[in-house]
């Protein structure tokens, strides 16, 4: 049976608003006023009551008339992309707007939002941004591919390096843009990112634009395809060139400071024998020669009771100021670490203290083989005193009933822990009780560019340590 | 009668013990010196009992002027008479050969006491550094 056409303008415009309504086309016509006549799908009321179409479909049309012109000049067709009413659910998105005239009205076609199109819009702002804090960032960035060609350089390295970011791009690895010299620990850097599971840190020179060879921290992090082949790698050079030359010049200063207390020491220790010497030449030999002449003239010369006695009451005080200046002298001088080491030294310490003290002191002193050089001599006394207060310290406040003294060498510092099982206190009070001689090794351990620790617990004991640089001769670089 | 020489490189102590010894009626002093090296020609030259050394001398002293002194008259006594009292130098000298030793500020007494003695074959020792030596 044959179907007769029935098709009737009625039915093209119902079978048109079906389709306009499927494709989420809004269709509307307004008259040449701009006031709404008929609409395919029902609008929102405009916020404020207004009949004209630029309200009701949230258009940016300004005056009418001129929208009109503006229209006519176009050929009588225009295209627009606006953003969505406020009322609308997809707020915030846009949609491409289509405007015909003829004689006595206009045709709009608002087409359905374009989402991708608003997406790619939206991403290329965020890529703009993000590309602007890239370029700016007091970092060099870059990305490469599998192969060692770039894909992004930022700015600042590109600038850094004096280097256009289409060079950069333009080559098929990025090496050949570096000088040759430094190509290979870049190629090594890479290759070590890529060998680890995770980024990388190395330390590396680069040639910059102000002619000076850059000291960097190179952060390595590569992406990698499924098979684990490198699909891309970010690299982040951080220029650390002044940050070395500080440390560097930091380094110089204690090492100047380091020797000034070592020539005060030298100095100090020079004066002491001179002293001692002068002492014991000098003042104690004119003092035996009193006594002796005190005695002798006891002797040849009997005189009345009273004034022998007087006579001998004067020789005995000289001898008491011998002995005086005997122990001044034996003071004076240097301990035993500038003649035997060390070991011995502290040894003989302890050998003396355990005479006057219950206090159990034992030692485990390493034979410290850098001995023999000037330098290595004044460490060693700077270190003996170290000890000595710190034992006095221990003697005097701890209560312990052992103490134990340990030296050692280890990589580039001499090492002297003091513990002991005594009363402990709060080390946060130091500075403010017994300690300042405690605070006073600090001091000195850190003018021999050494450290100077304290561990201590109420009634756990306290434990010292002092770390002081392995001395080296002069000259010879640390 | 002993014969005394006395090695002392302090004119003033030097002429004060050969004053306080001359006053014992059986001490002679028989030679002086006041560097090491006379000392040695002196020891030599001279017959003595008893040879008074200082510890510290211009030139050659301590222990090397006692072994040395020793090696040409073994029959010397030397008695140490020095300011020093550190123990571990009183025993090198001892060890060296030294029949004694007294401290600079003994008294005059404790001087000849220990004079006597080495001189008679014996050993002597300051009492003050009894305690300290090995």
């Amino acid at each position: 049976m044959k179907t007769a056409c029935t098709e009737t303008p009625k039915n093209n415009i119902q079978r048109t608003n079906v389709l306009i309504k499927q494709a989420s086309i809004v269709l509307a016509h307004s008259d040449l006023l701009g006031n709404l006549l008929d609409c395919s799908t029902d609008l929102p009321e405009s916020a404020n009551g207004s009949p004209l179409i630029q309200d009701c479909l949230d258009l940016p049309i300004g005056d009418f008339a001129d929208f009109l012109t503006d229209l006519d000049s176009a050929g009588g067709s225009l295209e627009m992309l606006v953003g969505c009413s406020p009322h609308c659910e997809h707020n915030n998105s846009a949609r491409k707007v289509a405007v015909f005239r003829d004689s006595s009205r206009l045709t709009w076609v608002i087409s359905p939002q374009d989402n991708c199109q608003i997406s790619r819009s939206e991403l290329t702002r965020e890529r703009d941004k993000l590309r602007l804090i890239l370029d700016y960032a007091p970092i060099g960035i870059w990305l490469q591919n599998g192969t060692g060609k770039l894909e992004f350089v930022n700015k600042a390295f590109c600038m850094g390096m004096g280097i256009s970011e289409e060079k950069f791009l333009s080559v098929d690895h990025y090496q050949e843009v570096i000088p040759e010299e430094f190509r290979p620990i870049c190629l090594a850097s890479d290759a070590k990112a890529i060998a680890a599971d995770g980024p990388t840190v190395t330390i590396q020179q680069l040639p910059f634009s102000d002619g000076l060879v850059h000291d960097l921290e190179v952060i390595k992090a590569v992406k990698r395809n499924e098979d684990g082949s490198p699909r891309s790698l970010v690299g982040l050079a951080l220029d650390i060139t002044d940050r070395l030359r500080q440390e560097a010049a930091l380094r110089e200063v204690r090492q100047q400071l380091h020797q000034m207390v070592l020539d005060e020491e030298k100095r100090r220790l020079q004066e002491r024998r001179h002293i001692a010497q002068a002492l014991h030449d000098d003042l104690g030999q004119f003092l035996t020669a009193v006594s002796l002449g005190l005695d002798t003239l006891v002797k040849v010369h009997p005189a009345g009771a009273q004034v022998s006695a007087y006579i001998k009451n004067l020789s005995e005080l000289v001898s008491e100021a011998i002995q005086t200046t005997r122990q001044v002298t034996a003071s004076l001088r240097p301990p035993a670490a500038l003649e035997h080491g060390l070991k011995l030294a502290i040894e003989k310490l302890v050998a003396r203290l355990r005479d006057s003290t219950p206090i159990i002191i034992t030692t485990e002193i390493d034979d410290l083989s850098v001995a023999g050089t000037p330098e290595y001599e004044q460490t060693t006394l700077a270190l003996y005193r170290l000890i000595q207060e710190g034992l006095t310290n221990a003697l005097r406040h701890s209560a312990a009933k052992i103490i134990r003294i340990r030296v050692w060498h280890e990589d580039t510092m001499i090492k002297a822990q003091l513990t002991d099982d005594g009363k402990g206190f709060a080390t946060k009070e130091l500075k403010y009780s017994c300690g300042l001689g405690l605070l006073g090794l600090r001091e000195r351990a850190e003018m021999l560019g050494g450290s100077f620790s304290i561990e201590s617990t109420a009634g756990q004991g306290t434990r010292l340590l002092l770390q002081i640089p392995t001395p080296h001769p002069a000259g010879e670089q640390q | 009668m002993i014969d005394i020489i006395i090695v002392e490189d302090h004119p003033l102590v030097r002429e004060g013990l050969g004053l306080a010894l001359a006053t014992e009626g059986d001490m002679r002093i028989v030679g002086e010196a006041g560097d090491g090296k006379t000392a040695l020609e002196i020891a030599a030259q001279v017959p003595a009992h008893v040879l008074l050394l200082d510890h510290s001398l211009p030139g050659i002293s301590g222990v090397e002027l006692i072994r040395q002194i020793l090696q040409q008259k073994p029959e010397l006594a030397i008695l140490m008479l020095s300011m020093e009292s550190n123990p571990e130098i009183v025993n090198q000298m001892i060890a060296a050969g030294a029949a004694g030793y007294i401290t600079k500020g003994a008294k005059l007494d404790i001087l000849i006491e220990g004079i006597r003695n080495v001189a008679s074959g014996g050993f002597f020792v300051d009492p003050i550094l009894e305690p300290h030596l090995a």
